[in-house]
C-alpha cells in the first residue's frame, strides 16, 4: 500500500536503508519515522552498541572490518538492500554520498537512490569540469584558469603562464580534490613550480588524477553557501544563504542564518546564481552551492555538495521545510510543492558542531567516556546526536559530538540563546569545545557579525586557554569526593560487553564497573 | 577530611572539610602556597552537589577524575590519592588504564615483586601500543586483567604496593 504523502508519485517505496551512522542516521531514521517509511541501518562491529542502531526498526551487521569493508562497501550495502527487500538507499553526508559508481549501481540494482543523478555528482564533483559549465551557465567563479596539458613540462609551463596572468597570492588545486589534499598556497611566482609539482604528485596519489587547475587566493573572504531544492521535472528553489566562515583546521564549527552581510539583492543575487548552478548539471534533490564573497560583497562559485550537509538544520529553522522530508519527495518522483516566492526567512538560526577535542591544544580529537550526557532543552533549542550518556568516543570515527542549534526572533536573540543552551550542555568524561563555543559566541567581533575564515586564528592566535577553577568548583570536588558520590550514582556501565561480567561475582571488572557514576 | 587535587594550570589545590548535618564547610583551603578563606557551604544530592551561593554543580568521577559542570563551564580535577609523592604522576595503589583499549599482554603475577621501571602491562588503544611501567619498587598486590580484555578509560588494571 503507498503512504498517504507518497500517492501518484512515479517512484514508490515504503523501506529505506541508511548508507551511514552516527547523528547524520538518527537524523534520517527520524524522518523516515515522521514520514512512515520503515528504516534499515546498517552497521560495522565496533558500532553495534551505536543509538542509531537501536533507531532504526531495523539494522543489519555489515560484515568486515575498517572503513573500506564495511561503510564503503558499496557492493555489501547493495547487496543488504536487495536481500531484505529495500527500496531505496540514502547516503546521508560523507562516505558513499558524492560517489558517482555508487549512485549508478544503486539504480542499476533497480532501487531509488535519495540523491542527484550520477552524471550531476560527477561533473561538479571534478572541479576543472565544474568550473567551465558555471562559467557557461553564467555563473561567476574565481578568477583563475584550468590547464589542459597532457605533457607534464608543457604543463607546468602553463601553470607558469597562467600564474603570470592571475598574480600572485594564488592556489593550485588538484581537479579530483577535496579535503585540502592536492592544494597548494603559492605567495611569491618563484615558487610556483615546485607547488605544481608538489600539488600534481599529491594528486596522483590520493585520486589517481593528477590534473591541477589554478585560481586567485581570494583573503578574508566570507564562505557564504546557498541551499537548493530540485525536482525531477526542472523546478528549482533555494532556500537562502547559510553563513559558515568561521573554521578551524578547514573544517566548519559555527554556521548561521541568514548571513549578518547578506542583503535582500545579495541574497536574489547569490539564489538565482545558484539555481543556474543546479540547472546546468541538470540536478535532482537537496544540494548546496557554495561561494566565497569578498569584503567588497562579490561572489565567486567554490563548489557543489551535491548531498545533504552537516549545517542543514539552520535552513530548516528560517524556512520551515524539512530537507530531509524533501529529499525522499524528490526522490520519489513527486514534485517540489512551493515556489521561490512561498520561500520566507524567518527569524535567526546558528549550529554549533560538539566535537570532542581539546581547544587548549589545537583542537586536536579526544576521546573518552560520555559518563554524563545531558543536552540542553527548552523553547527554540534543537539537538541533533548519534551519541547518548555512557557511549564511548573511540578514534575511529568522525569527532563530533552532536550539532546544537538555535532558532530566535533575530541575531542578537539568537546569540543569546545559544549562550544560555551551552551553559546548559553537561558532557562529563571527555573532553569538548563547548567551553571554548561559549567564549567564541560572546565575543565582540563574532556579536558584531565580523565573521571570515581566519576568525579563530586572528582571535585565538595564541590559541585558547580553559578557565581556572574557582573555589566553588574545587570544594564541589572535595564533598564529592568525601561523601562518596562515585559509588552511589543512579547512571550505568553502558558498553554490553561488560553487562554480563556484573552477573559474576568473581570478576574484578565489577569493581571496576563500581568506579564509573 | 582532606582532599588534594590538581588542576588544569598544575595547580594543587588542598581541601579540609568539616560537616554537620550533611552540610560540608571548608576548615582550610589552599591553592598552592596560598591559603583561601571561604565561607560557602555545600551538600550532596544524588550526583549534583548543591552549593550555598545557590547554583549546582553536576560531577562525576572516571578513574581519578573528577569532572565537574559548574555555572556553565566544564572543569578536570585530578585527585591526588593521600600519601603519595605528589611530585609523582605515577598513581600508587591503582594503575589504570589511560585510554579505552585492549590488554595485549599482562608481563607480572600476582605478588610479584618488580623494580621500578620495569614493564607491567602492555595495551594497544589509539592504534598505538601504550606499556604500563612500575613506579617505584614494589610488589603486585592484585591483578585486575588478563591478555585479550577490552578496558575502558580509568579502569583499574593492577594494585600496585610500592616498597617502603
Amino acid at each position: 500500500m503507498v503512504l498517504e504523502w507518497m500517492k501518484g508519485a512515479e517512484r514508490p517505496f515504503d523501506r529505506v536503508l541508511i548508507a551511514n551512522r552516527g547523528e547524520i542516521a538518527c537524523r534520517i531514521i527520524r524522518a523516515c519515522k515522521e514520514l512512515g517509511l520503515n528504516s534499515v541501518a546498517v552497521y560495522a562491529v565496533d558500532d553495534k552498541d551505536s543509538l542509531f542502531v537501536e533507531m532504526a526498526d531495523e539494522a543489519i551487521l555489515l560484515d568486515g572490518e575498517g572503513l573500506a569493508q564495511t561503510y564503503l562497501n558499496g557492493e555489501q550495502i547493495i547487496s543488504i538492500a536487495l536481500k531484505n527487500d529495500v527500496q531505496a538507499i540514502h547516503p546521508g553526508f560523507g562516505f558513499l554520498s558524492e560517489r558517482s559508481d555508487f549512485a549508478n549501481a544503486v539504480i542499476s540494482a533497480g532501487l531509488v537512490w535519495i540523491g542527484p543523478p550520477a552524471q550531476a555528482i560527477s561533473s561538479m564533483g571534478d572541479k576543472m569540469t565544474a568550473r567551465k559549465l558555471m562559467r557557461q551557465a553564467g555563473v561567476p567563479v574565481i578568477p583563475g584558469e584550468e590547464i589542459d596539458e597532457a605533457d607534464p613540462e608543457r604543463e607546468l609551463a602553463a601553470i607558469h603562464e597562467a600564474s603570470q596572468r592571475i598574480g600572485v597570492p594564488l592556489m593550485i588545486k588538484a581537479s579530483a580534490g577535496g579535503g585540502g589534499k592536492g592544494m597548494r598556497v603559492v605567495s611569491e611566482f618563484s615558487e610556483v613550480r615546485s607547488a605544481a609539482q608538489a600539488a600534481r604528485r599529491e594528486a596522483e596519489t590520493a585520486f589517481g588524477d593528477g590534473r591541477v587547475y589554478i585560481e586567485k587566493m581570494l583573503t578574508s573572504s566570507r564562505h557564504i553557501e546557498i541551499q537548493i531544492l530540485a525536482d525531477s521535472f526542472s523546478n528549482v528553489v533555494h532556500l537562502g544563504e547559510r553563513e559558515c566562515s568561521i573554521q578551524r583546521r578547514h573544517q566548519k564549527v559555527l554556521e548561521e542564518a541568514p548571513s549578518p552581510v547578506v542583503s535582500e539583492a545579495l541574497r536574489a543575487q547569490m539564489g538565482a546564481a545558484a539555481v543556474n548552478a543546479a540547472k546546468a548539471v541538470f540536478y535532482e534533490g537537496a544540494g548546496t552551492v557554495e561561494f566565497l564573497v569578498t569584503t567588497h560583497g562579490t561572489f565567486h562559485f567554490l563548489e557543489m555538495n551535491t548531498r545533504i550537509q552537516v549545517e542543514h538544520p539552520i535552513t530548516e529553522c528560517i524556512t520551515g521545510i524539512d530537507i530531509v522530508a524533501e529529499q525522499f519527495r524528490i526522490a520519489a518522483g513527486l514534485p517540489l510543492n512551493r515556489e521561490q516566492s512561498d520561500i520566507k526567512i524567518n527569524g535567526h538560526s546558528i549550529e554549533v558542531r560538539i566535537y570532542a577535542e581539546n581547544p587548549g591544544s589545537g583542537f586536536l580529537p579526544a576521546i573518552g567516556t560520555l559518563a554524563r550526557w545531558q543536552a540542553p532543552e527548552g523553547p527554540g533549542v534543537r539537538v541533533d546526536t548519534g551519541v547518548r550518556e555512557g557511549d564511548e568516543v573511540t578514534p575511529n570515527y568522525d569527532p563530533m559530538l552532536a550539532k546544537l542549534i538555535v532558532h530566535a526572533s533575530d541575531r542578537g536573540a539568537a546569540i543569546r540563546r545559544m549562550k544560555r543552551a551551552l551553559s546548559e550542555f553537561i558532557i562529563l568524561g571527555t573532553v569538548t569545545n563547548v567551553d571554548f563555543l561559549q567564549d567564541l559566541i560572546q565575543h565582540p567581533a563574532f556579536k558584531a557579525g565580523k565573521t571570515s575564515t581566519d576568525f579563530i586564528a586572528e582571535h585565538w592566535s595564541n590559541g585558547w586557554s580553559e578557565q581556572a577553577p574557582s573555589v566553588e568548583v574545587v570544594l564541589a570536588a572535595a564533598v564529592a569526593e568525601a561523601s562518596g558520590m562515585q559509588r552511589g550514582s543512579t547512571a550505568t556501565l553502558s558498553s554490553d560487553n561488560l553487562i554480563p561480567l556484573r552477573h559474576d561475582p568473581s570478576n574484578p571488572f565489577l569493581s571496576i564497573g563500581k568506579r564509573f557514576p | 577530611m582532606q582532599n588534594e587535587f590538581q588542576d588544569c594550570n598544575s595547580e594543587n589545590w588542598s581541601v579540609t572539610l568539616s560537616s554537620s548535618a550533611q552540610k560540608f564547610a571548608v576548615e582550610s583551603m589552599s591553592r598552592g602556597v596560598e591559603e583561601i578563606t571561604t565561607a560557602i557551604q555545600a551538600e550532596r544530592k544524588d550526583s549534583r552537589i548543591l552549593l550555598s551561593d545557590g547554583k549546582i554543580a553536576n560531577l562525576c568521577k572516571v578513574g581519578d577524575d573528577w569532572w565537574i559542570h559548574y555555572s556553565g563551564r566544564t572543569h578536570r580535577l585530578q585527585l591526588i590519592e593521600p600519601g603519595l609523592d605528589s611530585s609523582s604522576d605515577e598513581a600508587d595503589g591503582g594503575m589504570v588504564a589511560p585510554m579505552p583499549g585492549t590488554i595485549l599482554d599482562v608481563m607480572v603475577t600476582r605478588g610479584e615483586h618488580v623494580s621500578a621501571g620495569q614493564a607491567l602491562i602492555l595495551m594497544e588503544a589509539m592504534k598505538m601500543e601504550h606499556k604500563i611501567v612500575a613506579p617505584t619498587d614494589g610488589h603486585i598486590e592484585t591483578l585486575f586483567c588478563s591478555q585479550g580484555d577490552r578496558v575502558e578509560q580509568g579502569a583499574v588494571l593492577i594494585e600496585f604496593a610500592s616498597k617502603e
